[in-house]
């Protein structure tokens, strides 16, 4: 069961109703917007506070179980290897996916950029899910 | 302020296991690694609300914000916190960083949980590329969209 928190229901975070994804998603949804400069916002949290960032990544690394994405002023670490569940869910009109640790916490969100053409960023995710859903056989 | 070389490598407070390897910028994070100039280590803590108000003074600020399995920072002008309905708010002007803050100040000098938020003053975009790609390897980005493998 899901920590029930502010956080969750402040911001919509909570991840049911989401399509599951293999969790190997999130980075190549980095990765690739790196190689094309996408621009997103990342949201990041925990008890005590929230941080959104709007980043255009020019950086990608992989170091053992983390990753890295950012530019020349923003950047998140992601411990990518040890999530345990990431989903893809529509907040308003727009598609988002979310990140969770082992124990049903959230850890981060990546949605759209505040000047993104909603029906591109949408089809962006939609081919990612299409590649990384659990339910794929 | 600095890390203290002798710093516990800790990452969560439950956490017995060091991966500072992975990543170093964790520490810098932790309250028990701040220090100040003269060897004190108290009087910050005290007197968070102020240093949060005074933020927006600094200039372009690196603000961080982690858990366990990420952390996210960005250099900005720190916004100015507003109390809202649920605890305080802020946005930069050109919407680049937002921060919520669910607690109130009194909360915030009491709750152990501030310590998982962090600034570090900086003089450019340079020093936070620097210190955010240190600890990290090279890999190369595909040219492939959105498929399984290509990472």
């Amino acid at each position: 069961m899901r920590v029930a928190s502010w956080l969750e229901n402040s911001f919509l975070l909570s991840a049911s109703g989401g399509e599951t994804l293999r969790s190997e998603a999130l980075s190549t949804f980095f990765q690739v917007a790196t190689a094309e400069r996408g621009g997103f916002q990342v949201i990041v949290g925990n008890e005590g506070a929230v941080q959104g960032v709007a980043m255009t990544p020019t950086v990608f690394r992989r170091d053992r179980e983390w990753i890295f994405v950012g530019d020349k002023v923003a950047g998140v670490h992601l411990r990518v290897a040890k999530l345990a569940e990431v989903f893809l869910q529509t907040i308003a009109q727009s598609l988002a996916l979310k990140a969770f640790d082992p124990e049903g916490r959230f850890v981060c969100a990546v949605v759209a950029a505040a000047a993104a053409e909603l029906d591109t960023w949408n089809g962006h995710l939609r081919e990612l899910a299409r590649n990384f859903s659990t339910d794929q056989t | 302020m600095w890390l203290n070389p002798s710093m516990p490598h800790r990452t969560e407070p439950n956490d017995k296991a060091s991966s500072l390897i992975q990543n170093p910028l964790v520490a810098s994070v932790l309250r028990e690694n701040v220090r100040v100039a003269d060897g004190r280590d108290d009087g910050l803590w005290e007197g968070w609300p102020f240093l949060l108000s005074e933020l927006p003074a600094f200039g372009p600020v690196l603000a961080i914000t982690r858990n366990g399995y990420a952390m996210l920072g960005t250099i900005a002008e720190y916004p100015q916190v507003v109390s809202v309905p649920c605890g305080h708010r802020g946005r930069a002007v050109d919407g680049s960083l937002e921060l919520i803050l669910p607690l109130g100040h009194a909360e915030l000098q009491s709750s152990s949980r501030v310590g998982r938020v962090g600034f570090t003053p900086s003089s450019s975009p340079t020093t936070a590329e620097k210190l955010f790609t240190r600890s990290a390897s090279p890999s190369s980005p595909t040219s492939r969209r959105f498929a399984p493998g290509s990472n």
